[in-house]
């Protein structure tokens, strides 16, 4: 990997100019790097057969090997060598003779797989010993940015000052990382700027239970079984499908209305929150849903959700149902008109066909944007919601 | 190196289709590598594009390119780095054509020009260079008023900047900026005022110029068409 600059510690393959096996001479562009937003064609500063060692899409450290000009008997043995290992890190590529790399051999070890990491995150990791693989990143792509190393860093508190002053014992003030402080400002934006109302509205999940349960019964080892949240999913989708106002946002004074109903789903990370989409969950099955959510959850977990997978939302759904809360109001994911808090499905006396019968309920909570969706519209969202729900079949299509 | 390699010249080309913009700077940028001219800043606007680099994803256009061709706007692919990004009228398009060894110092060379230039019009804008190579471009606070994406091939950049002066910013909500999910904005979204425009782009040669040690020489486009010429042009 060539050094396009003073400050560049690593560097990513855009793109071969010359492909693999071919002729080049000295002075001829060999293929573009990047870093930093800027692109540069890599000339050749010798003559040879071209053997690629580093895929397109490729980024690695100054100094990595990215390919090997040498002549072409030496070439093509090594490239039939190399044809023989199902896909080779570039670090494992066996020595070749009469070659010239290209460009100096690595200054920098390479163990084990590379971590994706910006250059100030490699640099302050490297200052306080700290092993880039034990992290996960929060940039695009799990990515590990400054902010993920600080994190670590801060898991130490940054300042710690005695209690005489305030009474509360040590004070331990730590700085959010910078998805931390962009949920700060988003959520006191949302409390601060929009009028908003909830409704909320109790559902007879027992059907639902029911086909669950029996889809549990006869799925096959390993089978996801669509979780209630799918389902609830699925059904805000159906019912924003059929009334789109519903499916738009206040932005800058204007009405917005979207084609496409793109579900948010809130999931709690380490440390973060993060609101993955199941685009087009409108016309997704619920086996489709419940398979997208179930990766989506583990890339947030696993920090390598990317902005794509985070974007483009035009409904949020967020659930703690799992923790036994039985109903909540959540703060709206602006500038989206709506966001609906689920509860937990619990067992409960309800009445049903005039009598007193243990029943799984649920509470839905909507809170609207009332500058975009009033309140008739709200309810009739929701109502739609909860037919569907206590009618699961209805979702199954 | 010719005499005039230690001239730098600014060029107003007006409006321009983005392909023809782009066929025009190589042909700048040869002029430059023969040493027909020196350092010279293009400054132009684009009718509404969105232009991939050679990184970009298609996640970055949700949409079709016929729906984006119903609201009159074209995808161009480019070579420069970056991703996606947009243009259109109201945004100053600048492509620096100019010799240079470290092609991200002058990256960060134009994020100072740029925040120099906005400071002038009451814009507080500030490159976020620790951020990583996703935060390059200029920001006012955590919205992004200038996009940044250059090409070096054999020493003399290509492509540029963009900074949003007055442009309508809904396209951008149509597509994933440059990889990441940012908000974007203008100087008029930010300050309520339409900066002049002659006053601002001489605010922007100024800086640039200034980076580079010299004082910006205006070129007429016709003065430079006969200077970029691939004719027998006398070279020193």
């Amino acid at each position: 990997m060539p050094r396009l600059s003073d400050s560049m510690e690593e560097g990513t393959i855009v793109r071969w100019l010359k492909h693999d096996g071919d002729e080049v001479a000295r002075g001829e562009d060999l293929v573009e790097i990047e870093t930093d937003k800027a692109t540069m064609a890599y000339e050749s500063d010798t003559a040879g057969t071209l053997q690629i060692t580093a895929q397109e899409g490729a980024t690695l450290p100054v100094g990595a090997k990215i390919a090997v000009i040498g002549d072409r008997d030496s070439a093509a043995a090594e490239a039939t060598a190399v044809a023989q290992v199902e896909a080779p890190a570039p670090a494992a590529a066996p020595a070749p003779v009469a070659e010239s790399v290209v460009p100096a051999p690595t200054s920098e070890p390479v163990s084990g797989e590379r971590v994706k990491a910006s250059p100030i995150a490699r640099r302050i990791a490297g200052e306080i010993g700290l092993d880039l693989h034990s992290l996960s990143g929060s940039g695009p792509g799990g990515r590990i940015v400054k902010a993920d190393v600080e994190g670590v860093g801060s898991a130490a508190p940054s300042t710690t000052t005695g209690d005489e002053a305030s009474g509360r014992g040590a004070v331990t003030s730590t700085e959010p990382s910078r998805t931390q402080a962009l949920i700060a400002r988003r959520m006191a934006e949302s409390r601060a700027t929009v009028p908003s109302f909830t409704l909320q509205i109790s559902v007879d999940m027992t059907t639902a239970t029911t086909l669950r349960s029996e889809l549990k019964a006869s799925a096959s080892d390993g089978q996801a079984v669509p979780t209630i949240n799918d389902m609830v999913v699925k059904a805000c989708a159906l019912a924003l499908r059929e009334q789109p106002q519903a499916n738009g946002a206040w932005r800058d004074g204007h009405f917005e209305h979207y084609s496409r109903v793109n579900v948010g789903v809130a999931v709690a990370g380490p440390g973060t929150l993060v609101v993955p989409t199941v685009f087009d969950a409108d016309t997704k099955t619920l086996a489709e849903i419940s398979a997208e959510t179930g990766e989506l959850s583990e890339r947030v977990r696993s920090g390598t959700i990317t902005p794509p997978q985070t974007s483009g939302g035009t409904f949020t759904v967020s659930n703690l149902g799992m923790f036994g809360v039985r109903s909540f109001e959540a703060v709206i994911n602006t500038p989206q008109a709506a966001i609906l808090a689920v509860g937990a499905v619990e067992q409960r006396p309800a009445v049903h066909d005039g009598k007193i019968e243990p029943r799984m309920l649920m509470e839905l909570t909507l809170s609207c944007d009332h500058r975009i969706l009033y309140g008739a519209d709200g309810a009739t969202l929701l109502a739609r919601i909860k037919a569907l729900l206590e009618a699961p079949l209805s979702l199954a299509s | 190196m010719s005499e005039r390699a230690e001239e730098c010249s600014v060029v107003q080309l007006g409006r321009l289709d983005y392909r023809d913009a782009n066929a025009l700077q190589e042909r700048v940028r040869d002029a430059r590598e023969a040493g027909r001219i020196g350092d010279t800043l293009l400054l132009l606007e684009h009718n509404p594009v969105y232009t991939r680099g050679r990184r970009s994803s298609p996640e970055e256009l949700p949409q079709d390119a016929a729906w984006y061709a119903e609201r009159g706007i074209e995808i161009v692919d480019v070579d420069r780095g970056g991703r996606i990004t947009y243009h259109a009228p109201g945004q100053l398009v600048g492509y620096p054509i100019v010799k240079t060894a470290d092609v991200v110092a002058h990256v960060r060379s134009l994020e100072r020009v740029i925040i120099a230039a906005l400071a002038s019009v009451g814009v507080e804008a500030r490159a976020r260079v620790d951020e990583g190579s996703d935060f390059t471009g200029v920001w006012v606070e955590e919205r992004k008023i200038a996009s940044i994406g250059v090409h070096l091939r054999r020493s003399i950049t290509t492509h540029g900047f963009a900074i949003n002066v007055e442009m309508d910013l809904e396209p951008w909500q149509w597509i994933v900026p440059c990889g990441l999910q940012a908000p974007i904005t203008s100087i008029v979204a930010e300050t309520g005022v339409t900066p002049d425009a002659e006053q601002f782009a001489g605010q922007i040669s100024a800086a640039w110029a200034a980076e580079l040690g010299a004082a910006p020489q205006p070129l007429s486009p016709e003065r430079l068409a006969t200077l970029i010429a691939p004719t027998d042009a006398a070279l020193a």
